[in-house]
């Protein structure tokens, strides 16, 4: 009987073994495909994820800002977002691209840097990249967010006026409250001024931000907030480093994509590459607004290179239908140039402009624009900067910065099946209605 | 408590000193009784039978008068002697309960002495219905389980409601001891013995981290001992009808067209016309575009457009795409055994065809095993299944062509297309691009680019291969009467692959080499796809060892007590990958194929403003599961009256991200029985067996989807864009996430009249499932728009019957067998809600919508107001008040909708009616659905007005004041509105009830042995008819639709099937 209990222990004893080291078995990953993010490697992947997630931006505002025309046929193919935008209707959407996928840049950029918050900070190139990458993406979705649903900056208010949610940690069951327009705007300016510095000029490729490229951004986001000296400054300090302008002469108007592809062949003004995240309008379904069209002249190449015989837009930067939405060149050649007329550098504004100029007419035909204020400077800037940069998702910024002057305030005007639509200069719709589910998850405050 | 243990032990410990030693098997017909016990007379000592039926009894003295018992069989005594092994034949008792043994995959328990849910099917009614897979069998066999019909997530089997959100709701299933990993449908019927299906927590405890769904034991067949060769041949053919494609309602070709001819005119179609794209339109579109610009006159447009009025594509469907489905079944087998070795080997083919021409399958099975008694303690078992299918799936589906207004490429073709001319010939239809361009892109000199759906059936050449295998071995060694120890061990592998081959002729390749094409300033052609077929390959498999040691201990001693215990270590590996390429370029010749460059965007032959990548469209993957059991359970019966049972187990695995210490989930369960019918004072005499049993534990689900660390995976290739390594998010952190757990309560009496008149068993259980995980909708602002976490909660509740009556028993037999489940489901824990639209779209079963206090799927609606009886609009309730502001409707928050019911049934079940008069026999089983609803769909004008096909309500629509009395389709809009056709839509105007009753089969069989007729060939031979999906007799809502197949293209056809069953 002894022995048969012994036998019995030994037949335990032999299953043990069996199993051994089962530490080890169990530590197999289920997928070969996965990972923990934990090194810089897996952190830049994160912020490489281009394609459908880092280098989008919102595309209501372009449905909006009355730069391209729907016909009726045309508008009732679209879905209700895009029908509802157009109109500058007040009905609130389920939910909207346009909030989620910001959020979700956000939501990865506070991936990494709690990432990086458990490594061993160092001085390499490749960690201060990935941070500051984390940073610009973060800076550049609330940015977007903000332009579409909080109020114009306006120093004076700002602290009153709500912002948006700004979640700084990877942590999906903290559910935040709006902040102020002052804490969104600087928190926007706090990361874009850390990432500035951890950059190298040229990135190794245009999805990822690079100095100059963050420079742009700061320019742009200080432009929209009325600091002129500072949008200005970054505006030069970009240019200083880079400030090549693509020759329009050189492009052929006849083709029915004339723009090279960026991130292939190379667009010399391209500083940093996104496009905007729906097709909004395939490029047959809309045509540009006629007073826009009228003011190009003859000889200026971008009436061909932008626009078909039928109106319709093929000038993205991208090189394909879908909108370009990134940072160029040219943009902060009219950042610099507006800001050099609204400090009074009258001769500066213009030399600035005709630099751009004189890349985007026929060489021969080119005449210098002068200017003997520096309102009429302004005037002739925001003039050019409309005709460069449509398709480009930045009139809905400008619209709602220029209705705060009266100079440049302007209603818009849609007439949908004898019906007439109109957003006043500074109208509530200038501000999108936050998504329902947004609303009824979070209990945020609804935008009036 | 400790010194009675001891005391416990060393009461049978003492048995073993003893002399003489007999050994041998207790069987019926040929069928082993695991727990028949066997005692000496007289004495107390006794030995019960282990899981093979045999025993090893030791006693004083040159003989032993023994008894042999079993609980349903007539008791035994013999005089036995050392020495040769004994085969001792117990007869059933027909005053005993009928079920004898019950398989949990880890032991067999004597269903007297189990305290769990069970519930056995046997050979004989696995064998009633005539079907190519052994699961479709299980329907109507048993309460509490069910195949839910219905859409999405809420379809599938199901045992008990289902107790999980976000994991599998599948049950467990286990053949021949271990969980089966491959595909189910590579199992032949004709190889099962039985199958067992364990519903509660004392029943499938013992399964630990994936029971919680219920788990379903599949036994095989396997040899007998002491049997000359037994070969058994069994062959049937079912042949289905023609499916009726003309089941969903769908808008006349006529009104088809008066609806094209009014977007025309209205201009809908004037951007699409100047498509860079080069969308593709209608003949009638083409017609009226023709007679707009004068090509032809608008008489000659209108007369060839009356001509199309009259034509139906369903007609061509009929014709061409579906026939009737023809499938035939063929196994052979042969049994047998000696004392030392029992054996059996199975040999299977089936054949079908299915309704779509071009798709058919064939399946061939090889089942071999052998049992070896190596000494008379040593046994071991080794196996054999194989398992190959083919399949060809050629079918092409419905016809489709991409819609110039929507863009989507899936749209149904218009519906007075023709596949064929009158003699048959395939004729070209538009598919994506419009005519006039192909015609004048040929001329560029790029390959035919016509599409004739009818040839591309014929071309069509996509092959599965699918070939799966299970060794087994199992070594039993008996250390001592009633105490052995078994190792098990299993490998199973399973290899399928795909070779879907699209040679140069298919439209296809033809328009991917076209539209990759590129033709410079002077002329010279490039072909960046290169000439010749594609070729899609891919390739899955699994592999998995399965290893188990397990202690076995089942004694009785003296007259009182029996004790079963087992013990043992479960470790299982199971390796998943799957592969999938492309060649382009392809030459079936010479199997070659040419490269592609993959990264540079080209420029589209179609539309040059565009550029497009070569679709890339290889992917690699390897997962890998691995578990770590622990387990234990015991039973013990005291007087064969009163039941204990417990058992425990502890779950290990490689759930990723999670710290070992958290991998592991104990579970256990606890149970009593009380056979009050054996107590002394029970004096019922009409009711011979009453037994109440009750038991309690956990079991789980695991989910691997989900992880406490932040997980990410690479993209299969590099980013679009750039090439760069690109990552997603899988998984957000959640450092607080646990295993799921059910708690299952069962209570039950099953019991008997004399002469088993009636018998049967009631049970009602409380499933209630806690941390369970679930997605739930976020607020965008945190990144994730679906969590996954342990924040969720359920409960079922339900009754489970089971009555068999024999009604008549004499020379005419007529038996009934009824049963009736009801569960009540509700999800009781869910924090978050979401808006109305969510739960009326999607809670259906489409997607996952809790809402805690409701079924996890249920209809829900927007409550209807009629039409209004001025212009036909629809008109709901907002507020309280009769409204058409239908934006504001559409925004009502979960608590203004309607709640109408689940979307599974709530009470279901069968009743199975047999007469048999000598060697004939008639089944006939009805069963049904009830407590259930469903949504209908009906006209879109937003489909409409998208150019697409739309419902057959269209022609039931308000026309004219006072058809709001006689309809409740919303009249045509003048304009669009996108609004109303949603309001519509999630309307409870379009709800039904779904009960019913169904006829679902009738089983005739004709039954001769060599015993009524010396002359026979055989020893059997048994003839059987079988008719199924014979139609609904009963439902609640009005209407053609069958409220089970609401949402499919045609129900399942009537089927019948001939079959001819010889035993040798």
């Amino acid at each position: 009987m002894k022995t048969q209990m012994v036998n019995m222990l030994r037949l335990m004893l032999l299953i043990n073994l069996l199993t051994g080291c089962t530490g080890d078995f169990l530590d197999k990953k289920p997928q070969k495909s996965l990972l923990v993010p934990q090194g810089l490697t897996d952190l830049q992947a994160l912020l490489d994820n281009s394609i459908n997630l880092m280098n989008v931006t919102p595309s209501l505002p372009m449905v909006s800002d009355g730069d391209f025309i729907m016909s009726e046929p045309v508008l009732q193919s679209q879905s209700q977002m895009t029908q509802s935008s157009y109109v500058w209707s007040d009905q609130v959407q389920n939910e909207l691209a346009d909030w989620d996928i910001p959020y979700k840049q956000v939501f990865y950029c506070n991936i990494v840097l709690d990432g990086l918050a458990n490594m061993q900070p160092d001085a390499g190139t490749e960690y201060n990249s990935v941070k500051a990458g984390a940073l610009f993406f973060r800076a550049l979705a609330f940015y977007n967010l903000a332009q579409q649903f909080c109020a114009q900056y306006d120093p004076a208010t700002a602290s009153q006026l709500p912002g948006i949610p700004l979640g700084l940690k990877a942590d999906i069951n903290q559910i935040l409250p709006r902040s102020s327009l002052a804490q969104t705007y600087d928190r926007i300016i706090e990361d874009l001024l850390k990432a500035e510095p951890l950059l190298e000029t040229t990135p190794l490729y245009l999805t990822r931000p690079s100095r100059p490229a963050v420079q742009a951004l700061l320019a742009r986001v200080y432009l929209s907030m009325g600091d002129y000296a500072k949008a200005g400054a970054f505006a030069q300090a970009c240019l200083a480093l880079k400030n090549d302008l693509l020759d329009y002469s050189t492009l052929k108007p006849a083709s029915a994509s004339p723009f090279p592809l960026p991130l292939v062949s190379g667009n010399p003004e391209v500083l940093f590459y996104s496009r905007v995240n729906t097709l909004v309008f395939d490029n047959t379904g809309a045509t540009a607004d006629s007073s826009l069209l009228k003011s190009y002249q003859d000889n200026d190449l971008r009436k061909l290179l932008y626009f078909n015989s039928a109106a319709n837009y093929k000038g993205s930067y991208t090189g394909t239908i879908y909108p370009f939405s990134g940072l160029s060149t040219s943009e902060v050649y009219l950042i610099s140039a507006e800001c050099q007329a609204r400090t009074g550098q009258t001769a500066a504004a213009m030399s600035t402009l005709n630099k751009l100029l004189e890349n985007r007419w026929i060489k021969s035909e080119f005449k210098q624009l002068t200017a003997s204020s520096a309102d009429q400077a302004l005037s002739v800037i925001l003039s050019e900067r409309r005709k460069e940069m449509v398709g480009r998702a930045v009139r809905w910024q400008d619209l709602r910065r220029l209705n705060q002057q009266p100079a440049y305030a302007q209603e818009l005007v849609r007439i949908v099946g004898g019906v007439t639509y109109r957003l006043a200069a500074n109208g509530r719709r200038y501000l999108f209605k936050i998504p329902l589910d947004q609303i009824v998850g979070s209990g945020i405050e609804q935008n009036p | 408590m400790k010194t009675a243990f001891i005391l416990f032990f060393a009461c049978f410990l003492g048995t073993l000193h003893a002399q003489s030693v007999v050994t041998g098997r207790v069987v019926t017909d040929s069928t082993a009784l695991p727990g028949a016990v066997i005692k000496v007379k007289g004495s107390g000592t006794g030995v019960t039978a282990d899981e093979k039926g045999n025993f090893r009894l030791e006693f004083d003295g040159p003989s032993a008068h023994i008894q042999v018992s079993y609980i349903g069989f007539v008791s035994t005594e013999m005089i036995v002697i050392p020495g040769r092994a004994l085969t001792i034949t117990l007869d059933p008792d027909a005053n005993q309960l009928g079920e004898v043994v019950i398989s949990t995959g880890y032991q067999h328990i004597p269903r007297e002495r189990s305290t769990g849910s069970f519930s056995t099917v046997d050979n004989a009614l696995l064998s009633r219905r005539v079907s190519p897979d052994v699961l479709s069998r299980l329907d109507d066999t048993m309460p509490g389980l069910i195949t839910n019909k219905g859409r999405g997530g809420a379809q599938g089997l199901l045992i008990r409601g289902q107790s999980t959100i976000n994991s599998a709701s599948s049950p467990l299933i286990i053949i021949d001891n271990f969980p089966y990993e491959g595909d189910i449908s590579t199992l032949n019927p004709n190889d099962v013995e039985s199958v067992t299906v364990l519903k509660d927590a004392a029943a499938a405890s013992i399964w630990g981290s994936r029971a919680g769904n219920g788990v379903i034991v599949i036994t095989t067949k396997k040899g007998v001992a002491d049997l000359g060769p037994q070969i058994s041949f069994n062959s049937n053919v079912t042949v289905s009808q023609k499916p009726d494609i003309y089941y969903q309602p769908r808008i006349s070709s006529s009104d088809y067209i008066d609806n094209e001819q009014r977007l025309f005119e209205s201009g809908r179609y004037a951007s699409a016309e100047r498509s860079a794209s080069k969308l593709p339109f209608t003949p009638v579109l083409e017609l009226l575009m023709a007679a707009r610009d004068k090509s032809i006159t608008t008489e000659q447009a209108r007369a060839e457009i009356d001509k199309l009025r009259g034509l139906d594509v369903r007609s061509d469907y009929d014709r061409y795409l579906y026939r009737p489905a023809i499938s035939q079944q063929y196994a052979l087998s042969i049994k047998g055994g000696s004392g030392k070795n029992r054996y059996f080997i199975s040999t299977g083919y089936d054949k079908g065809r299915a309704f779509s021409t071009g798709n058919d399958n064939q399946r061939f099975t090889l089942n071999i095993n052998n049992t070896f008694s190596l000494s008379s303690k040593l046994e071991l078992s080794a196996g054999l299944y194989y398992a190959q299918a083919t399949n060809n799936s050629n079918s092409q589906g419905p016809v489709t062509y991409t819609n110039p207004l929507s863009g989507f490429t899936g749209a149904a073709i218009y519906p007075y297309a023709q596949l064929a001319d009158q003699t048959g010939a395939p004729l070209p239809l538009i598919n994506q691009y419009r005519l006039s361009y192909l015609q004048q892109a040929r001329q560029t000199g790029v390959l035919d680019w016509d599409y004739r759906p009818l040839q591309e059936l014929q071309l069509a050449d996509n092959k599965s291969r699918l070939a799966d295998y299970r060794i087994n071995a199992t070594l039993n060694y008996q250390i001592a009467p009633g105490l052995s120890f078994s190792t098990l061990y299993q490998y199973g592998n399973g290899a399928s692959s795909v070779r879907n081959h699209y040679s140069q002729q298919t439209y296809m390749a033809r328009n991917l080499i076209n539209r990759f094409t590129s033709i410079d300033e002077n002329g010279v052609m490039s072909r960046n796809v290169p000439l010749g077929g594609v070729l899609d390959r891919t390739q899955a498999g699994y592999s998995s060892h399965n290893v188990r040691g397990q202690l076995d201990f089942s004694k009785s001693f003296t007259d009182a007590h029996q004790l079963t215990a087992i013990a043992g270590v479960e470790l299982r590996d199971l390796g998943k990958s799957s592969a999938s390429y492309r060649t382009y370029g392809y030459d079936d010749n010479f199997a070659t194929g040419k490269a592609v460059n993959y990264i540079t965007p080209f420029v589209n032959f179609v539309n040059p403003a565009s550029t497009i990548r070569i679709p890339y469209s290889d992917m690699q993957s390897e997962e890998t599961d691995r578990y770590l059991s622990y387990y234990a359970n015991a039973g013990y019966t005291l007087k064969n009256r009163y039941t204990l049972s417990a058992s425990a187990r502890l779950d290990q695995s490689n759930l990723f991200g999670v710290d070992a210490n958290d991998k592991g989930v104990p579970l256990y369960s606890a149970g009593a029985s009380y056979n009050i019918s054996k107590e002394d004072f029970y004096r019922l005499l009409w009711l011979p067996v009453l037994k109440l049993r009750g038991t309690f534990g956990y079991s789980g689900n695991s989910n691997k989807n989900v992880s406490a660390l932040t997980t990410a995976s690479f993209g299969s290739r590099g980013d679009l864009n750039t090439g760069a390594t690109y990552a997603t998010i899988q998984n957000p952190p959640n450092p607080g996430l646990r295993w799921e757990k059910v708690r299952t309560i069962n209570v039950g009496v099953d019991f008997q009249t004399t002469n088993r008149t009636i018998s049967g068993s009631v049970e009602y259980y409380h499933k209630k499932g806690m941390d369970l995980i679930g997605s739930m909708p976020y607020p965008g602002s945190s990144g994730v728009k679906l969590f996954t976490g342990n924040y969720a909660a359920t409960s079922s509740r339900g009754v489970d019957l089971i009555l068999d009556a024999r009604m008549i028993n004499s020379g005419l037999q007529w038996s009934a067998n009824f049963m009736l489940s009801h569960v009540a489901e509700k999800v009781t824990r869910y924090d978050i809600k979401s808006l109305a639209a969510f739960y009326i779209n999607s809670g259906d079963g489409i997607s996952i919508y809790p809402l805690q206090g409701k079924p996890l799927y249920a209809v829900y609606s927007m409550p209807w107001a009629g039409l209004d009886p001025a212009n036909g609009d629809p008109q709901g309730y907002l507020n309280g008040e009769v409204s058409k502001d239908y934006a504001a409707m559409l925004n009502m928050g979960a608590d203004d909708m309607l709640y109408h019911g689940p979307a599974r049934p709530v009470l279901y079940g069968a009743l199975r009616n047999t007469i048999s008069w000598k060697s004939l026999s008639l089944s006939v089983n009805t069963n049904y659905r009830m407590g259930y609803y469903y949504r209908t769909r009906s006209v879109s004008y937003a489909e409409m007005n998208a150019g697409l096909l739309t419902h057959g309500d269209f022609s039931r629509r308000w026309q004219k004041p006072g058809d709001e009395q006689l309809t409740s389709v919303p009249s045509m809009p003048a304009s669009p509105n996108v609004n109303r056709e949603s309001f519509y839509s999630r309307s409870s105007a379009l709800v039904k009830k779904a009960d019913h009753i169904r006829l679902q089969d009738i089983n005739l069989s004709y039954r001769l042995s060599k015993s009524s007729l010396p002359g026979l060939p055989f020893h059997s031979v048994h003839l059987y008819l079988y008719a199924s999906n014979l139609g609904i007799i009963w439902k609640s809502s009005e209407g053609h639709l069958d409220p089970d197949y609401a949402y499919s293209d045609f129900i399942p056809p009537a089927s019948m099937s001939l079959g001819i069953k010889l035993d040798f």
